[in-house]
């Protein structure tokens, strides 16, 4: 017989990948060609061992609730927005100070918003840190919903990206009204949500103890003042790799919890003794000189707490 | 597919996928549990067929789920979950298998490969024949050795629709192309397997066909 099926005719008839015409006339000249027929149990019999890899997997119970808990502790940190008019009168304000810099001929002092309730008090002067490093993210997660109010210039000034630390009025109001974040304008959504990402991750691994080279972020407890109420925490970020150094923070806190998170790769976080945890991950030297890093209220209140 | 855990209640075991999306999004933390739970063998024998090894399938395993969560938000309503879950995993495995051809591959000793049982599982068979048993683990080698040379997305289209089941319409769907591309990839892929495969099966001593 002529024109017998191809191996390409025969596989498609197989495994019905040829439309209906094809089909049928495939169907048909396999009824008169003995050949074709054979060529084709032939090609039946070697597929026929595909089915020894059909067997079900089996998902173990380990991998699901990992699963969840990494979905779970994948919240992003929780960021307040600011109405539009909070950031009009900011811009005003920020008119006004330079408005005054340029009248008294002062050196420009930094913008510091500083979130308070709408009721309270405006807040104090901010602490500043600074750190070389451009575009790094420090904020605290909030907890009640907040407005801005422009505090007054802080003591030191600011250069561009530099990291500003925003202190809430005090009175043992706490974490929930403190905020830190980057000088000048919110932080660029891309950027905040690539570090709400690796929330998750990072939160993931902690307790675990891998040590990378990069950089190294210590949260440190400190001993507690004369106000025992309120505790005194120290963030620092060193450099231990090829990173510029450094980043140097120092901040009183009121909460001992927190969840570290950046935008970095190879993550550990170590808690290191009562007092201390570790942050260390990897930037690429090749890279831009950036990373972001988010400390948010974390839901494990016990892990740090004396 | 797991049909039953003490952590999600009966209604939402009941619910369409694409229901429990629109709960999750609107808050329901349980609603992609259930998914979750719903998908978690098909998938991961999906992503064990598609990947090198049983830990990378699990690794891309969590990270879909965890792409899950966070584009919930994007998932629109007419959109059919399975085949936007498995477009997601397949994403994720296609970029598993060029990362591993790009770098070398550790294995570790204790762990097994994608197609292998746990250390467990291998250990003295009660089975009446081993011999058999160890044909049939020779025979999915050579599967398995002969899926691994296919090229990833013709791999994935014979995986979803060969092994998987799903339609050349939800394949389609999952591989971001039409389906009469999938018919394509899946013809390409049997006529590979069909060159590299050997042309009896296995047999045993007594020359018993597995």
């Amino acid at each position: 017989m002529k024109n017998h099926l191809s191996e390409h005719q025969l596989v498609d008839h197989l495994f019905r990948l040829d439309d209906k015409g094809s089909s049928r006339s495939a169907e048909q000249h396999l009824a008169e060609c003995a050949e074709c027929h054979a060529e084709r149990d032939r090609l039946q019999q070697k597929f026929a061992s595909l089915d020894s890899l059909r067997d079900t997997t089996e998902a173990s119970e380990t991998l699901i609730a990992d699963t969840l808990r990494r979905i779970r502790l994948d919240q992003p940190a929780r960021t307040v927005w600011f109405p539009r008019w909070a950031w009009g009168l900011a811009s005003a304000a920020a008119a006004a100070v330079l408005l005054a810099v340029v009248w008294t001929g002062h050196p420009p002092q930094p913008q510091v918003l500083t979130l308070a309730k709408s009721a309270e008090a405006p807040a104090p002067a901010p602490e500043l840190a600074r750190h070389e490093q451009k575009e790094a993210v420090m904020e605290l997660a909030m907890d009640k919903p907040m407005a801005a109010s422009v505090s007054a210039p802080a003591e030191q000034p600011a250069v561009d990206g530099e990291l500003l630390m925003a202190q809430a009025p005090s009175g043992g109001r706490g974490l929930a009204e403190d905020r830190i974040f980057e000088a000048e304008a919110p932080p660029p959504a891309a950027r905040a949500a690539k570090s709400m990402r690796r929330g998750g991750e990072v939160a993931a691994e902690w307790r675990t103890h891998a040590s990378t080279p990069g950089v190294t972020v210590e949260v440190t407890r400190q001993k507690p003042g004369a106000d025992a109420a309120v505790q005194e925490w120290k963030v620092t970020a060193a450099n231990t790799g090829d990173v510029p150094a450094a980043v140097r923070l120092e901040r009183s806190f009121t909460s001992a919890t927190w969840e570290v998170t950046t935008a970095a790769t190879n993550v550990s976080v170590v808690r290191d003794s009562e007092r201390k945890v570790l942050v260390t991950f990897d930037l690429a030297p090749t890279e831009r000189r950036e990373f972001g890093l988010t400390v948010a209220q974390a839901a494990r209140d016990d892990d740090l707490r004396e | 597919m797991r049909n039953s855990h003490q952590e999600e209640n009966p209604e939402a075991m009941e619910q369409t996928d694409e229901a429990l999306m629109t709960a999750y999004v609107q808050g329901d933390a349980t609603a992609l549990a259930v998914l979750v739970r719903r998908y978690a063998d098909q998938l991961l024998g999906y992503l064990t067929r598609m990947v090198a090894s049983r830990q990378q399938a699990e690794d891309v395993f969590q990270e879909t789920f965890l792409r899950v969560h966070r584009k919930a938000a994007s998932f629109t309503a007419g959109r059919r979950f399975k085949p936007w879950l498995f477009a997601i995993a397949t994403h994720l495995a296609i970029d598993a298998l060029r990362r591993r051809r790009r770098t070398p591959v550790t294995v570790s000793l204790d762990a097994p490969a994608a197609d292998e049982q746990p250390l467990a599982a291998r250990l003295p068979d009660p089975s009446p024949d081993p011999a058999a048993d160890a044909i049939r683990n020779e025979q999915r080698a050579q599967v398995r050795r002969a899926l691994d040379a296919l090229p990833p997305r013709q791999r994935a289209a014979l995986v979803l629709a060969y092994f998987e089941g799903l339609s050349y319409s939800e394949a389609a769907q999952s591989l971001g192309c039409s389906v009469g591309t999938v018919k394509t990839q899946m013809s390409r892929a049997f006529r590979t397997l069909a060159r590299i495969l050997p042309d009896a099966p296995l047999r045993t001593a007594q020359g018993g066909a597995l």
